[in-house]
């Protein structure tokens, strides 16, 4: 029902500009929400049967399943149970630039927020395949990316034995590829 | 006519609208798996069963052979303005210790790979 003084064509019009916004706004507003989920989060239910000085390796790998790293750390082994899920939302306006003969933009205001999850298990294993040390955590980040666990050293160690078995991976093949090479008879 | 109406809205909600699938290496039949034996099965029945390994990792007295396949989800929503999008993945994934003798001494797997799923960005 039209209300007093305005016009069905009036009324029509303001319908169109409130469904026309979106659609002119689409090159310079834009709204995002990013979930991401990475691993199954409940393998870490398991921790609770390992006990150090006791458990095997073969123990380990029945309770908690394969593990996400494994590699070889001085006189140990370490293996790493990993597990992680994010949300973020950004909001960004862009304007754009004019410039002949080119399309640009700037963005002109972005909010970011965002919190992320990691569940993270270190086990380190002696030579003769004994559990000798467990540790375990799930630590949070902010927007910015910086973990503020309350031991935040599980983490960097966490990425930096990911960086060095990524590269022992690498080193691997050039062994095997120096083996063969051996292999090769001298004619 | 309001059909009509809807299924033009309905046509421009979707217009937007995503899913996507990718799955990394083939996973195993849990029931191959099953065949390992710990003390038993020799690496050389392992590489029959499972193939080539993704990984072999020496440990100090073993080396660790992994078998890991993914699977990736992901859906999207994008309404002129708003995106919304999620991603999962998930893993099939095998770890076999074999010693120096190439007998297999511990074995793990999980199969949860056909667990990942689609959904909203804050599923």
């Amino acid at each position: 029902m039209a209300s007093p003084g305005t016009s069905p064509l009036l009324r029509l019009g303001r319908t169109a500009l409130a469904g026309l916004l979106p659609l002119l706004g689409a090159g310079c507003l834009s709204i995002s929400l990013e979930g991401g989920k990475d691993g199954v989060s409940g393998t870490l239910v398991g921790l609770h049967k390992l006990e150090p000085g006791r458990t095997t390796l073969r123990d380990a790998l029945q309770h908690l399943g394969p593990p996400t790293l494994l590699l070889r750390s001085g006189e140990t082994d370490r293996l790493y149970y990993v597990s992680w899920d994010g949300l973020n939302f950004k909001l960004a306006i862009s304007a754009p630039v004019p410039f002949p003969g080119r399309s640009l933009s700037t963005d002109a205001f972005i909010l970011g927020l965002g919190s992320e999850e990691l569940r993270l298990a270190r086990l380190e294993f002696d030579r003769k395949g004994i559990l000798r040390d467990l540790q375990s955590g799930t630590f949070g980040s902010s927007s910015q990316g910086q973990y503020f666990a309350i031991d935040n050293r599980v983490v960097e160690t966490f990425l930096e034995d990911r960086a060095r078995a990524l590269s022992m991976t690498d080193q691997d093949d050039d062994d095997d590829y120096d083996l063969e090479l051996k292999q090769v008879p001298k004619k | 006519m309001m059909k009509s109406i809807a299924a033009a809205l309905a046509l421009l909600v979707l217009n937007g609208c995503y899913f996507s699938r990718k799955k990394d290496d083939r996973p195993w039949p849990m029931d191959v798996v099953s065949k390992i034996e710990v003390g038993k099965t020799t690496k050389a029945e392992v590489l029959k069963l499972l193939g080539p390994p993704k990984q072999i990792i020496r440990l100090l007295e073993s080396e660790a052979y992994m078998y890991i396949a993914s699977v990736e989800k992901s859906s999207g929503l994008v309404l002129v303005v708003l995106n919304l999008s999620r991603s999962d993945r998930q893993y099939d994934a095998v770890t076999v210790i074999i010693n120096r003798q190439d007998v297999v001494t511990a074995v793990g797997a999980r199969f949860s790979g056909e667990d990942a799923a689609y959904g909203l960005p804050w599923d």
